[in-house]
Order: C-alpha cells, then sequence, then structure tokens
C-alpha cells in the first residue's frame, strides 16, 4: 500500500482553525481507537468506515481511510499548521461559501497547500485587503477614496 | 492936620469912590444897552419907529440877553468840557481798545498755540492709531489666513475620510459581494506576483 500524501487541500477546508479542528478529530478517532482496543469492544481493523468519518475527515480521502493513512495525514497536518502561511482577506461583508471557494481556489492554484482566513469589514466599504505575513495589500474602496486629491475634485475651490 | 479934617476928607474920598462907581456902572449898562439895541436892531428899530422902548422893554431885553449871554457861555463851557471830555474818554477809548486789541492778540496766540498742540496730539493720537490698526488688521489678516489655511488642510486631510465615512455609510450594504468579484479577481491578478513570493513558503 502506498503512503498516504497531501497533494492538494481540500477546498472545505480554507483556514487554519478548520485544520486544527480537523487535527483534534484525529486525536480523538485515535483516542477512541486506543480505547477500542484496550476494551477489546470492536474489530481493530485496519481499515476505518469513512462514512462514519466526520466530514471535514473524509475530505482528505478519495478512497478508503485507514489508520496509517489518518497517522500519515496527522504527521503532514501537523507539519502544515506548524510552516504554513495563513493570508487573511478581508471583505465588506460576510462572503457566501461560493465566494469563499473561488477565492480560495485562486490561492490554492498558486500553493496547493494556502490557507486563508476571511474576515469582514464594513468600513473597506468594498474590494479587498490581503494581509501575508509579508505584505499587506489594501486593494479596498476606502483606499481609493483616501488616495483621491480633493483639490482636483474642486471641492475646495469655492473655500479657497 | 486934626480929626475933623481927616474925617472929612475920608468921607470926601468915599463919596468920589461912589460916584465912580456910579459912572462906571452907568457906562457899562449903556455899553450893554447898546450892544444889545445892536444886537436887537430889528425889533427894536421897528419898535423905536413906531414906539418909544420903555423900561420894561428894556429890562425884559436885557433879561433875554443876560439869559442869551448866560446860556451861550454855558455853551462854550459844556462845549470845552465836552471836547475836553471827549478827548479823555477817547485816550481812554484808545487805550481800553489797545489793552482789548493786546489781550485778544495774546488770547489769539496763545489759543493758536493750543489748537496747533491739540492738533499735533490729534494728528500724532491719530497716527499712532493708525499704525495700531493696521498693525491688528495685519495680525487679524494673519490670523485669519493662517485659520483659514490651517481648517483648509484640516479638510484637506480629513475630506477623504469623510468621504469614506459618508460614502461608507451610504453604500453599506448597497454593493453586494458578488458585484464586487470582478473587481477583486482583477486586484488579486494584478498583484499576483507577489503574492505568489509571500505564499509560496509553505512545504510539506
Amino acid at each position: 500500500m502506498s503512503k498516504y500524501s497531501l497533494k492538494q487541500m481540500p477546498s472545505e477546508i480554507t483556514s487554519l482553525s478548520q485544520l486544527q479542528q480537523v487535527r483534534v478529530w484525529i486525536d480523538e478517532l485515535f483516542s477512541k481507537q486506543r480505547s477500542d482496543i484496550a476494551s477489546k469492544k470492536n474489530d481493530t481493523t485496519n481499515k476505518l468506515d469513512k462514512n462514519n468519518l466526520p466530514e471535514c475527515i473524509q475530505c482528505f480521502f478519495s478512497s478508503e481511510v485507514t489508520w496509517e493513512n489518518l497517522s500519515e495525514l496527522k504527521i503532514q497536518l501537523d507539519k502544515i499548521i506548524e510552516t504554513s502561511t495563513v493570508t487573511t482577506i478581508t471583505l465588506s461583508d460576510i462572503p457566501s461559501t461560493e465566494m469563499k471557494m473561488k477565492i480560495v481556489s485562486w490561492f490554492r492554484s498558486i500553493n496547493s497547500l494556502a490557507m486563508v482566513e476571511f474576515l469582514t469589514d464594513a468600513s473597506i466599504v468594498g474590494g479587498l485587503i490581503v494581509r501575508t505575513e509579508k505584505r499587506r495589500y489594501d486593494l479596498s474602496l476606502r483606499k481609493i477614496l483616501e488616495n483621491v486629491d480633493v483639490n482636483k475634485i474642486g471641492i475646495l475651490n469655492d473655500v479657497q | 492936620m486934626n480929626f475933623s479934617e481927616l474925617t472929612n476928607t475920608g468921607i470926601i474920598s468915599w463919596l468920589v469912590l461912589i460916584l465912580f462907581l456910579v459912572i462906571v456902572i452907568v457906562l457899562i449898562v449903556t455899553v450893554i444897552i447898546n450892544d444889545l439895541r445892536k444886537q436887537f436892531k430889528p425889533t427894536v428899530s421897528t419898535n423905536a419907529t413906531n414906539t418909544s422902548i420903555t423900561p420894561v422893554q428894556l429890562e425884559k431885553a436885557s433879561e433875554r440877553a443876560l439869559k442869551e449871554l448866560v446860556t451861550k457861555i454855558n455853551d462854550e463851557v459844556s462845549s470845552k468840557y465836552m471836547a475836553h471830555l471827549k478827548s479823555n474818554l477817547n485816550k481812554v477809548d484808545e487805550t481800553f481798545q489797545k489793552n482789548i486789541e493786546d489781550s485778544v492778540k495774546e488770547f489769539n496766540s496763545t489759543l493758536i498755540t493750543f489748537q496747533l498742540d491739540v492738533q499735533n496730539k490729534i494728528e500724532a493720537a491719530n497716527q499712532r492709531m493708525l499704525l495700531a490698526t493696521v498693525e491688528s488688521e495685519k495680525q487679524v489678516s494673519a490670523m485669519i489666513k493662517s485659520k483659514k489655511e490651517e481648517t483648509i488642510g484640516k479638510i484637506d486631510n480629513r475630506l477623504s475620510e469623510i468621504l469614506v465615512s459618508y460614502l461608507n455609510h451610504s453604500l453599506e450594504g448597497v454593493i453586494d459581494l458578488s458585484d464586487q468579484q470582478d473587481y477583486i479577481f482583477e486586484n488579486l491578478e494584478k498583484n499576483k506576483a507577489l503574492i505568489i513570493e509571500d505564499i509560496n513558503n509553505v512545504k510539506i
């Protein structure tokens, strides 16, 4: 059996917090497995019933789920959580799931494991603010308005 | 010479003296009458032609002549006295007038000096006030200009914020995110190169 490798982050998982949640679920599964082995309640086979797993874990597996794969996923998720650079996107309104997916897909086209956090700030009026660990890209409508030269508009002509 | 001789000589002397006086008086009266006759010749002559002058008429004429003489003398004396008085009065008047003129001149001189002094002081005060006013105007103008520039600067600086705030309140909930989709991805594409640099650190 080939070793599990996470090539593409599932589209359902967009943020680091979701990833951490997945990590907690995996820990719980292993904890349950250990307790089952101890009590000898179930058949301790290598395979897991995919349908009994949480959706956030299911999305990582296209085929059957084994404890080895799950263990490997756990290791890789730990690395991602430890090393990943989270990109924060601020929008003027709460984005729909579809919108979120589109934006995340755009980032995943650059880096398949990119993690995106979404924030909402109505004061930016429109557009978005992208914040990486290195830079901040203010692409908001507020920024455009702030850069408007009022003298060119002529609002103050009468005053002057 | 004995006492009787002396007495007779005295009496005779007295008689001679009295006689002389009588003659003199008669002569004076005659002269006066003649004079009066000459003065009142028409009347007297008329009367003389028609009637003779009676003593009563002569007495009245004499009385009238005396009155006229007294009047004439009185007039002369009065005129001389009045002339003298007038002369003195003129002198007094001249002196008084001269004093008044001197006083008036002195007063005018003092008044002119005072007026000039007051005028100079007023002009100096006006000049100072003008300078102070000009200075105040300059200060007020500078202050107004400074305040205006400060206010305009504040407005200039704050206008974007005001516009944003206004637009924010105006556009809140108006611009749907789906309407912004093209704008969002257009801007992401513009900055794609830099974003790639930033997020490509993630490696498993």
